[in-house]
């Protein structure tokens, strides 16, 4: 195995990490042959051990860290719960377990997606309505003031509505995929106190 | 060696090496290798952690043209240290006191 060998293992086992992660561990590696030097190049990759092995360890670490930080903005809410996901695939779980344990956590995802989705898209027509009841209203101002007035008065009231669910919906989006990220985090350590076991 | 590390001696001296001096990653794992007998890799996700966690900062600098990442150590890092390094100065002397003859107690 030469360094072009090891480091085109390492990048192809982490190509679904995201950028950030990606990148910064690509350039670790390579710092680490550049300062080993040509020279030494066999020995590093002895030092190192497997680039199937670095990877594995790298992902399930980072998997492990959604357990104790929560993520700051939804985008980095559903990188944790997609490094979660990459971190139970790389565990070392028995297969069929494995494939059952994927399904199970798809459906999840896919449920929590759906009922967040429809909830958002819920507060999205509560908004829109509003604007619409709006407009109507104001265009019956003219014809008859009281009726106007009470259907402008309904839209605001259903404007509040409509924002407060799109907040809370985003609250809530957060908050599911911390959750998740969590407990996936906590199933790979969970396994990994399973594996040390045996040793 | 026959004792394997874990996660917090790791931290105990990955931080003792960066609070001497600074230091870049391959200089970390040459230091280290004396201690573990696990593989180098492991130093990586280490330092990630210990970076996140905010008890490490990196810089760079420039190296005969290539690009070195320096590991410093943070005050909240340092004081992390002072508590493992308390940590295991108690765990060494209970373990000496039964290797050596500690049938007391």
């Amino acid at each position: 195995m030469t360094r072009a060998d090891y480091m085109t293992i390492l990048s192809h086992n982490l190509r679904r990490l995201p950028k950030e992660d990606y990148d910064r561990a690509i350039e670790y590696f390579e710092e680490y042959f550049n300062e080993a030097g040509p020279a030494h190049e066999q020995e590093a990759i002895q030092d190192l051990g497997a680039p199937e092995d670095a990877s594995r360890e790298l992902i399930m670490n980072l998997a492990e860290k959604n357990i104790g930080e929560p993520p700051r903005t939804v985008r980095r809410g559903f990188h944790a719960v997609w490094v979660g996901i990459l971190g139970v695939c790389a565990a070392p779980i028995a297969l069929p377990l494995l494939l059952a344990l994927f399904c199970v956590i798809f459906a999840l995802v896919i449920t929590v997606a759906a009922v967040l989705g429809s909830l958002f898209l819920t507060a999205v027509c509560l908004v829109g309505g509003a604007a619409v009841g709006l407009a109507g209203g104001f265009a019956l101002t003219f014809r008859t003031f009281t009726d106007g007035i009470a259907t402008i008065g309904l839209s605001f009231v259903t404007l509040g509505i409509g924002i407060l669910c799109v907040y809370g919906s985003f609250r809530l989006c957060r908050w599911a995929l911390r959750k998740m990220s969590q407990s996936l985090g906590n199933i790979i350590k969970g396994g990994r106190r399973h594996e040390n076991k045996h040793e | 060696m026959t004792f394997p590390l874990n996660a917090p001696m790791f931290d105990l001296l990955v931080l003792s090496v960066i609070a001497e001096s600074d230091a870049y990653g391959y200089q970390i794992s040459q230091i280290i290798k004396r201690a573990a007998n696990t593989k180098d890799s492991t130093l990586y996700p280490i330092l990630r952690r210990l970076q996140e966690q905010h008890f490490v900062e990196t810089y760079d600098e420039q190296y005969q043209g290539r690009n070195r990442k320096y590991y410093t150590i943070t005050d909240s890092g340092r004081y992390y240290q002072e508590e493992l390094s308390k940590e295991w100065d108690r765990y060494k002397t209970i373990i000496d006191d039964i290797v050596k003859g500690g049938t007391e107690k």
